[in-house]
């Protein structure tokens, strides 16, 4: 895969889903094409980025599920009613791939239905790993876990970037996440990278610390009028003015994991 | 899959392919053969067709029908990655595919103009257009209106007008120019499908190696550790698997 994958992860609360989205937009702003791949069962990026409604990875399972039942199912006559076709799992995978003119969209959802269904997870995995190499840059907010992540989409993260704020709790749960994604067998992660969100100084007890465990921390973004006043009427980050200084401070920590 | 596919694409049945559908006498439409009364200007205009195709800045797609939303994009440069799009669906199946309800065959080809350097994600952004129902059916599959166009064209027919009809829709969607794109729509001949079938012949078959080997070999998410004979779910994953 030739295009670089960055994971933003850390403790609730903390900013990842905004961090992530502000950053795409960053680099939509400069010209690539990125791919955001929504991990967070209750559809942050989607909410960020204006999307409603999306269809998720989740839910076209559900339904390859309803279909393959449906196609299997045998009448009085020995025979079934209905036929899947190539056009129906073509349809079902290709709608959770929201496909936007600057950038695309997929949403990981949550699976509902239990169960094995090893054909079904491939299919979605392997055609989604088709369109991966077709964006820029891959964004996952990783709501939820990494390993869930990576079963479905993708196998290696480029840059892992840990998002807290100042307090001991969201520092430590940077660490503990490294350690998680460290024991995921198979994942490939080349670097770990730490934003503290919501303030503009980090004690050098932070620094020290994350450094100590081999996290970088590579920037930080203060608190943000425009962007509260975005997050407070539920609008799309994408009418965030480009002169906004919050991108800037996107910028500083994005010059150093894209180079 | 996706890493080795390209390889197995050469140039060389690409372009056979091209001078093969050349020289059966493909006619060619473009989009600015709409209004349909105005066919024969418009096959005037794509006349230039064949002076553009070659170059950087022009890829072509292969779309199987206007109902399967994958298509395969060939680059025209060998600069540029394929497009591996839809590529798990394209197989021997394909030739049954380009079979309309009424069981006529067609064959469509369209080739995307760009006023600079086709990359991978200029493909992506104009692949619903080539394709020419991804963006289509997904936006208005659940309305009334998308349904009875599936009827109209499942169930009449699929000529050029129908798919320039679809095509013009797409490229108003994506604000882009009638002239971005030519169209190329064929309803070849038995002996025409025969040949082409020949043609691709050792795309098709490494193509479904390819595919055997995935089914094999990738069962990460198999919680019977690729054991499936025992497995509850395994009609489910029959009928997936019949499928493919």
């Amino acid at each position: 895969m030739n295009n670089r994958v960055f994971a933003f992860l850390g403790k609730g609360g903390t900013g990842k889903t905004a961090l992530s989205t502000l950053f795409g937009i960053y680099l939509i702003n400069n010209g690539k094409r990125p791919l955001f791949i929504d991990a967070d069962p209750a559809g942050g990026i989607q909410k960020t980025l204006g999307l409603e409604n999306v269809p998720s990875i989740a839910s076209a399972r559900q339904e390859l599920i309803a279909l393959a039942k449906k196609a299997s199912r045998i009448n009085e006559n020995n025979a079934s009613d209905f036929k899947m076709t190539k056009e129906d799992l073509d349809y079902i995978i290709m709608n959770t791939v929201i496909d936007q003119k600057d950038f695309g969209f997929i949403a990981i959802g949550q699976n509902m239905e239990p169960g094995c269904f090893c054909s079904i997870n491939n299919l979605l995995k392997s055609t989604l790993h088709a369109i991966l190499p077709l964006y820029d840059v891959i964004i996952i907010d990783a709501e939820a876990g990494l390993e869930q992540v990576y079963r479905q989409v993708v196998e290696e993260i480029h840059v892992a970037l840990m998002v807290s704020d100042v307090s001991k709790r969201g520092i430590d749960t940077c660490v503990s996440l490294k350690h998680a994604i460290e024991k995921i067998e198979g994942m490939k992660t080349c670097s770990y990278g730490a934003v503290i969100n919501k303030t503009k100084n980090v004690p050098e007890l932070h620094t020290d610390f994350l450094h100590s465990e081999g996290i970088n921390v590579l920037g930080t973004v203060d608190l943000n009028a425009e962007l509260a006043d975005f997050d407070m009427r539920g609008e799309s980050l994408l009418n965030i003015k480009k002169d906004n200084a919050i991108f800037r401070e996107i910028e500083s920590f994005a010059k150093k994991i894209l180079n | 899959m996706s890493k080795d596919f390209p390889n197995l694409l050469s140039s060389e049945i690409y372009n056979n392919f091209i001078s093969f559908a050349k020289n059966e006498g493909f006619t060619q439409t473009s989009l600015n053969s709409l209004p349909f009364a105005e066919l024969e200007s418009i096959k005037q205009k794509c006349s230039h067709t064949s002076d553009v195709v070659f170059g950087s800045k022009v890829a072509c797609s292969l779309g199987c029908s206007p109902f399967a939303s994958f298509s395969y994009f060939f680059p025209v440069d060998n600069n540029i990655e394929p497009n591996l799009f839809g590529s798990v669906y394209l197989d021997s199946n394909i030739f049954k595919s380009m079979q309309n309800a009424n069981g006529a065959h067609f064959l469509q080809l369209a080739f995307i103009k760009n006023s600079s350097d086709i990359d991978t994600s200029k493909l992506l952004a104009k692949r619903s257009l080539s394709g020419l129902c991804r963006g289509y059916m997904a936006k208005t599959r659940a309305s009334e209106t998308s349904v009875k166009l599936h009827t109209d064209l499942l169930n009449v027919l699929f000529s050029p007008l129908h798919l320039s009809a679809l095509l013009t829709e797409a490229l108003k969607s994506e604000n882009l120019s009638v002239d971005d794109m030519f169209l190329c729509i064929a309803s070849p001949t038995s002996d025409f499908l025969e040949k082409a079938k020949t043609i691709f012949s050792p795309f098709i078959q490494a193509n479904e190696e390819l595919r055997k080997e995935e089914q094999k070999a990738k069962y990460a998410n198999c919680l019977r550790e690729n054991d499936c004979t025992s497995c509850d779910d395994k009609i489910v994953c029959d009928e997936i698997r019949k499928v493919l």
